[in-house]
């Protein structure tokens, strides 16, 4: 820089040697400023980032979609595909190997949106084949929003009622949205027990809603079985009481909500019967009407 | 999109002038130009041969397509539901629009969730647009579905609602790396069921 004002003032005329000056020191003051500015925005960064957030960050950081976000990362479509098909088979406790430690809160929205269409279309139809043929059926709307709620308020409230025992009773290594994601996962089995409740026989339907309750209280203790055994020991009957009597008061919430209309009248036949054309023979009847 | 004949304007008072001729337009005017944008929209968004340039059209999102859609849904719905159902008229009407719009912003936070990195609105705006199907087998069947046994009347509903899904999970899935495309393609196959659903049942 100096060799070249040096070099400047020695062939041009003084004022314009004086103004390139000027405009040289005008630039550098300049451009300090520039990396000042620059330099404090860096401190500033790197201060926030070791700075604790303050308390009313904590309190609004749920109300934030970035708080979510770590929960929909690290999926990908096989893990939660395996994680779905474990929770059929409730003998192996392998959801937590799957899942890594990395909880996710995909399945648990999802599941109960499925549900929720599941049980509100299922519950409909039995209905819908339940009645007679000459008995108009009017289709109830009210189950989506019933069911919604229902739903949805247990996603959060068991999860969040079964971790607060947990810890109390003792258990380490648990975290709430782990625990919402497994029942999530455990209310899948739910799905499938729907579609076979659409026929309105109600053997049926109490036996599918009996396999569902198992099977959903099965996979929950069974995969938290390692932690109730070592942290738990003794009284670890409460938390099994309290998972199987939650699931046992869903579905009979289920039966008597949803799929409470079955055959009622068996001489007029309903819709089913018709469908399926099942041939009631007389003797039957007559037998069981004359035992009344 | 300048469906007027009119020139851009070059300075200020030029800008007045097309201000208030804007103004002074026949009433009709304005509603068709903004009904040809949305034809405009629909034909792009569903009927695929007309996207050429990757989906760069729906930048220009808007939320009027949609709302009209799930307002004609949502009537529809609701005239026939005197006669089926145990639920009012109003109850329907509510049901129908709330999930509508909760769905389209449920669908599209757990595609951004997911790493998508798209806008908001862009993507209400293509859900809301691909409602249109539906919409279509809701009036057919609200009109001769009574005379049809159950049987024919799947076959209108499963058509609009494959073509509703075709058309949106073209987009959806290109927004979410490819480890987690079905897990960002579901939830739009779920919404078009649900409303598929209603327009079978009512």
């Amino acid at each position: 820089m100096s060799s070249n004002g040096s070099a400047l003032k020695g062939s041009a005329p003084p004022d314009l040697a004086k103004q390139v000056l000027v405009q040289k020191l005008a630039q550098q003051i300049v451009n300090q400023i520039v990396s000042d500015d620059v330099i404090d925005d860096k401190i500033e960064e790197e201060e926030n980032h070791n700075k604790e957030p303050t308390c009313c960050q904590m309190f609004y950081a749920p109300f934030t979609l970035k708080y979510y976000q770590p929960f929909f990362n690290d999926l990908t479509t096989k893990v939660i595909a395996q994680k779905l098909w474990a929770s059929f088979f409730p003998f192996k406790a392998t959801f937590f190997e799957i899942q890594d430690g990395k909880a996710d809160l995909y399945g648990p929205v999802w599941i109960y949106a499925t549900l929720v269409f599941a049980v509100a279309a299922a519950g409909n139809i039995s209905g819908y084949l339940a009645t007679p043929s000459n008995i108009a059926f009017h289709y109830n709307f009210d189950f989506i929003p019933t069911a919604s709620s229902l739903l949805f308020g247990i996603a959060f409230l068991v999860p969040f009622a079964i971790y607060m025992v947990m810890k109390m009773l003792g258990g380490r290594h648990l975290h709430l949205t782990s625990v919402i994601c497994i029942y999530a996962y455990a209310q899948t089995c739910i799905i499938p027990v729907c579609v076979v409740c659409s026929i309105p026989n109600p053997q049926l339907q109490w036996g599918a809603l009996i396999y569902a309750m198992i099977n959903s209280s099965l996979f929950l203790i069974v995969n938290y079985w390692g932690e109730l055994e070592k942290n738990i020991q003794a009284k670890k009957h409460i938390v099994i009481w309290l998972i199987a009597g939650c699931q046992v008061v869903l579905l009979l919430l289920f039966k008597m909500y949803f799929f409470l209309y079955v055959y009622t009248n068996p001489y007029t036949g309903s819709r089913f019967d018709q469908l399926t054309k099942i041939v009631h023979t007389d003797h039957f009847f007559l037998h069981h009407h004359q035992q009344h | 999109m300048d469906y007027t004949n009119q020139k851009q304007p070059q300075n200020y008072s030029q800008m007045e002038d097309l201000k208030t001729l804007d103004l002074e337009e026949s009433v009709s005017e304005t509603i068709m130009r903004d009904l040809r944008m949305i034809a405009y929209k629909l034909k792009y968004v569903l009927i695929p041969k007309e996207q050429e340039d990757n989906g760069k059209e729906l930048r220009n999102w808007d939320l009027w397509g949609p709302l009209i859609f799930c307002l004609a849904l949502a009537m529809t719905l609701s005239f026939k539901a005197d006669s089926t159902t145990s639920s009012s008229k109003s109850d329907v009407f509510a049901i129908i629009f709330v999930l509508i719009w909760v769905g389209a912003f449920v669908v599209t936070l757990n595609a951004q969730l997911l790493g998508g990195k798209v806008s908001f609105f862009q993507s209400v705006c293509l859900l809301g647009y691909c409602v249109f199907p539906i919409n279509i087998e809701a009036i057919i069947i609200a009109f001769v579905g009574s005379y049809l046994p159950f049987v024919v009347k799947l076959i209108p509903v499963i058509i609009c609602f494959a073509w509703s899904a075709y058309s949106s999970v073209g987009f959806m899935a290109s927004l979410v790396p490819p480890h987690k495309k079905k897990l960002a393609v579901y939830p739009v196959f779920l919404f078009y069921l649900f409303l598929s659903w209603f327009s079978l049942i009512v």
